[in-house]
C-alpha cells in the first residue's frame, strides 16, 4: 500500500519534472503496474465526466446519447496501439524500455489530461460562445502538454537522445496507422470469408 | 355514487374524446418526416393528405382525347385556374378552379398547332407555351387564340450547334421571358418580349472544380486537355416566378443549390444549400423536376428519383418531406414519375404524374396549417405572435424542434432568459443557448457582484497566506522535495519541468 502511494505520487512529480520523473520511473522502480491501471481508469473516468459535464455550448450532445463503450474504444484502442507500436519500433532500434515500461510510462504520461480535463469542463459551464477561445486555449494546452510528455517518455524510457526520440515517435505513429490499416483489411476480408461460407452453405442446402 | 368514481368516469370519457383519431379515414401510404437542427430525421404526423385526383374523363369527347397523356407541367394562376400541359396530346388543358373543363389551347393545324409542349406560363393577358417539338415559344391570348411565337434568338452568344428546345418558361413583370431549354447548361435564356431578342443567361450553375482538375490543368499538355471530357455545369430543370418578382429554379446534376431563389441580379438568396435527401446513393442523383411557391413563400419541390415531395420554408429550411415511389400499388399519394407541381390559393398541392397520367391533389392537415401559420409569423420576426401557434404545434408533436426554436426566440425577446435557455436547448440551438446564458450570467453577476468580488479578495489573501505557511513548513522540514540527484550515466543532467 505504501508502495502504491509512492507510485501515485510519482505521477505528480512527472507533472512538475517530466524528464527526471520518467527516468526514475524506468530506472528507480518508482512506478508500478497497479498505479498505471489506476491512472488509466482515472483517465477514462475524466473523459466520461467531461463528456457529461461540459456545457451544452461546447458539447451539444444529449447525455442519453453518450455511449460509454464507444468512448472507451475511442480512447483505449489508440492508447493500446501506441504502446504496442512504440515498444515494437524501439525494440529494434536499441531502445532500453521493456513492454511493461512503455505501458506504465504511457499511463503516467496521461497525468495532465487526468488532472485538467474535468476542471476545464466545469469551467466551460460559465463560458459562452464568445469566450470559446479561452476554452480552446486550455484544451490545446492540455493536448500539447500530454503530447510533450509522450515524447519525453520515449526519450527517458528508452534512453534516447533528442533526435532519435523524434524519429522513433514519428515511426511509432506511422506504425500505429499501419496496424490499423492491416486490422481493417483483415476485418473486411473476414467478413467476406464468412459471407462466402454462408453463401456456400445456402447453395448446398438448396440443392437438397 | 362515490364522487371519485364519478370523477374517474368523467376523466376516462374526456380522455376518450381526446384520443379520437383525426378525421383521416383513408390509410396514408407514406410517412412524413422533417429534419431537426442537427439534420436528424424525425417522423411527424401527416402534413399533407391526398384527397383526390383528376385526369380521367377530363375533356369532353368532342374536344379531343378525354384523358391526359404524359402531363409534364402544371400552372395555377391567381384565380386558381389550372393549366395542364398535356404533352403527348399536343395541347394545354385549361380548367377552372372547380376542375371544370374550359378549353384546350393548341390549334389542330396552322401556326397555333403545338408539338409536344413541355411547359406553360400564364399571366393576366397571355398564355405562353414552351413548344418543345416546334423549337419555339408559342403565345396565345387568354381565350386560346394564337398570337405570336418566339423562335431561336439570333445571337452569336449561343453556339451554332445549340438547338433551341424550350421546356419550361416564366415571364417577369417587364415582360422578359426566362426560358429553360433542353441541355441548357448555360442557365436560363432571357428574351425580351418585343422581338424575342436574346438578353443574356440567367441563373446558371457553376462547374464543380476540384484539386484533381487543378493538377490536370497544370500538368497536362494542350492536346491532353482537349481529350478530357468536358465538365458541364448542371442544367436548370425548371423555373417559376413569385409575386415579388423573385425567380425560383430547380437544377439537376448539381451537388448543391438544387433549388435557387434568385433575385434580380441572379444571386441565390438561399445560399446554394443542399436539398433533398442528404444521403444520395452512388449512381443516383437528386432530380428536382419542379417547384411551387405558395403565398407565404414556402417552396414545395418534387424529387423524381425518390418520388418525395420536399417542402421548404422561405429560407430553405425543411418543413416536411413526404410521398414516395409507387411500387405497383397504385395508391393515391405515391407516384410513378412526378413531373410537375403547382399550388393554389388555398395551399392545396397539385402534382402531375407523367406515367400514370393523373394529377393528384393534396390538402394540408390541421397540423401543417398550424406549422405554416407559426412559421410565417416566425419568419417575419413576430415571435410573440407565433408563440401560441407553436404551443399548439407542440401539443400535436412534442418533437417538432422548430416550435421550440420559436418559443425560445419569443421568450428571449420578452427577456425570460431562463425559459429561453431551456427551449434553445430543446431546439439544439447552440448560438441561442449561448446568448441566453450570457444574459443570465450578466444578471447573476449584477445581483451577486458583492459576493463575487469579496470571494475573489478572500481567495487572493488565502493564497498568499497559504504560500507563506507552506514555505515556513518547508524550511522546518529542510528540503521537502523528493528530487533525486540524476545518475551520472543519465544524458540529461539539467533539471527541468
Amino acid at each position: 500500500m505504501g508502495e502504491l502511494v509512492i507510485h501515485l505520487k510519482q505521477a505528480i512529480r512527472i507533472l512538475r519534472h517530466p524528464v527526471d520523473g520518467f527516468w526514475e520511473l524506468r530506472y528507480e522502480k518508482r512506478g508500478g503496474l497497479l498505479a498505471a491501471i489506476i491512472l488509466l481508469l482515472l483517465a477514462y473516468l475524466a473523459t466520461l465526466i467531461s463528456e457529461i459535464s461540459t456545457s451544452f455550448i461546447f458539447n451539444p450532445i444529449e447525455v442519453k446519447f453518450i455511449n460509454p463503450w464507444l468512448i472507451l474504444a475511442q480512447v483505449g484502442i489508440p492508447w493500446i496501439t501506441w504502446v504496442l507500436a512504440n515498444y515494437l519500433v524501439s525494440s529494434i532500434n536499441r531502445g532500453q524500455g521493456r513492454l511493461v515500461d512503455v505501458l506504465i510510462g504511457s499511463a503516467y504520461a496521461l497525468i495532465p489530461y487526468i488532472c485538467f480535463t474535468v476542471p476545464l469542463s466545469l469551467l466551460s459551464n460559465v463560458l459562452t460562445i464568445g469566450e470559446s477561445s479561452i476554452y480552446l486555449f486550455f484544451q490545446y494546452i492540455i493536448i500539447g502538454w500530454t503530447g510533450f510528455l509522450f515524447i519525453v517518455l520515449v526519450q527517458e524510457i528508452h534512453n534516447y537522445d533528442i533526435g532519435e526520440t523524434i524519429w522513433i515517435t514519428v515511426l511509432s505513429i506511422l506504425f500505429m496507422l499501419a496496424i490499423w490499416i492491416l486490422l481493417l483489411i483483415f476485418a473486411g476480408l473476414s467478413v467476406q470469408l464468412v459471407d462466402f461460407i454462408e453463401q456456400l452453405y445456402e447453395e448446398v442446402s438448396f440443392r437438397e | 355514487m362515490h364522487n371519485w368514481l364519478r370523477f374517474v368516469i368523467a376523466a376516462v370519457c374526456i380522455a376518450g374524446i381526446g384520443l379520437q383519431p383525426a378525421v383521416v379515414k383513408a390509410e396514408i401510404p407514406y410517412r412524413t418526416f422533417s429534419y431537426d437542427s442537427g439534420n436528424g430525421e424525425f417522423f411527424v404526423q401527416p402534413a399533407y393528405v391526398p384527397f383526390g385526383y383528376i385526369g380521367l374523363n377530363l375533356v369532353p369527347p368532342e374536344s379531343g382525347p378525354t384523358n391526359l397523356n404524359n402531363p409534364n407541367d402544371l400552372f395555377i394562376d391567381d384565380a386558381d385556374n389550372l393549366f395542364i400541359v398535356d404533352t403527348k396530346n399536343n395541347r394545354v388543358v385549361h380548367l377552372d378552379a372547380n376542375h371544370r373543363y374550359i378549353r384546350a389551347i393548341g390549334d389542330p393545324s396552322g401556326p397555333g398547332q403545338l408539338k409536344e409542349p413541355n411547359g406553360v406560363y400564364v399571366n393576366e393577358e397571355r398564355v405562353y407555351v414552351a413548344d418543345t417539338g416546334n423549337k419555339r415559344i408559342a403565345v396565345f391570348d387568354r381565350s386560346g387564340k394564337f398570337e405570336r411565337e418566339y423562335k431561336r434568338p439570333d445571337t452569336t452568344l449561343l453556339p451554332s450547334s445549340f438547338e433551341f428546345e424550350p421546356t419550361k418558361l416564366t415571364v417577369d413583370k417587364r415582360g422578359f421571358l426566362y426560358v429553360a431549354t433542353n441541355n441548357g447548361y448555360q442557365g436560363l435564356i432571357v428574351l425580351d418580349d418585343e422581338e424575342g431578342a436574346f438578353q443574356g443567361f440567367f441563373g446558371a450553375n457553376r462547374v464543380p472544380f476540384n484539386l484533381i482538375d487543378y493538377v490536370k490543368r497544370k500538368v497536362y499538355t494542350e492536346d491532353q486537355l482537349k481529350k478530357e471530357i468536358k465538365k458541364l455545369p448542371g442544367t436548370v430543370s425548371n423555373v417559376m416566378i413569385d409575386r415579388d418578382g423573385l425567380i425560383y429554379t430547380t437544377s439537376i446534376s448539381v451537388s448543391n443549390g438544387h433549388i435557387k431563389k434568385l433575385n434580380f441580379a441572379g444571386k441565390d438568396l438561399l445560399g446554394e444549400k443542399v436539398y433533398g435527401d442528404r444521403y444520395v446513393r452512388i449512381n443516383e442523383e437528386t432530380l428536382f423536376r419542379d417547384i411551387a411557391v405558395d403565398r407565404s413563400g414556402n417552396m414545395t419541390a418534387i424529387e423524381a428519383q425518390s418520388g418525395y415531395i420536399y417542402q421548404y420554408d422561405s429560407q430553405g429550411g425543411l418543413l416536411f418531406a413526404f410521398g414516395g415511389k409507387n411500387a405497383g400499388f397504385n395508391k393515391l399519394g405515391l407516384f410513378d414519375y412526378p413531373s410537375s407541381i403547382a399550388v393554389n390559393s388555398k395551399g392545396n398541392i397539385y402534382i402531375a404524374d407523367r406515367v400514370s397520367n393523373l394529377i393528384q391533389i393534396f390538402r394540408q392537415t390541421e397540423f401543417a396549417q398550424l406549422v405554416h401559420q407559426a412559421n410565417e409569423l416566425y419568419m417575419l420576426g413576430k415571435y410573440e405572435e407565433s408563440e401560441q401557434y407553436w404551443k399548439e404545434v407542440l401539443h400535436l408533436n412534442s418533437k417538432f424542434y422548430k416550435a421550440h426554436l420559436g418559443l425560445a426566440k419569443s421568450h428571449y425577446r420578452k427577456g425570460d432568459w431562463e425559459t429561453a435557455l431551456k427551449e434553445y436547448r430543446l431546439a439544439k440551438d447552440v448560438k441561442g443557448y449561448s446568448d441566453s446564458f450570457w444574459q443570465l450570467r450578466v444578471l447573476w453577476l449584477q445581483n451577486n457582484f458583492g459576493i463575487v468580488s469579496t470571494g475573489l479578495l478572500i481567495l487572493i489573501v488565502l493564497y498568499y497566506i497559504g504560500r507563506k505557511i507552506w514555505k515556513t513548513m518547508k524550511w522546518r522540514k529542510g528540503d521537502g522535495r523528493t528530487g533525486h540527484s540524476p545518475q551520472a550515466s543519465h544524458p540529461n543532467t539539467s533539471a527541468s519541468g
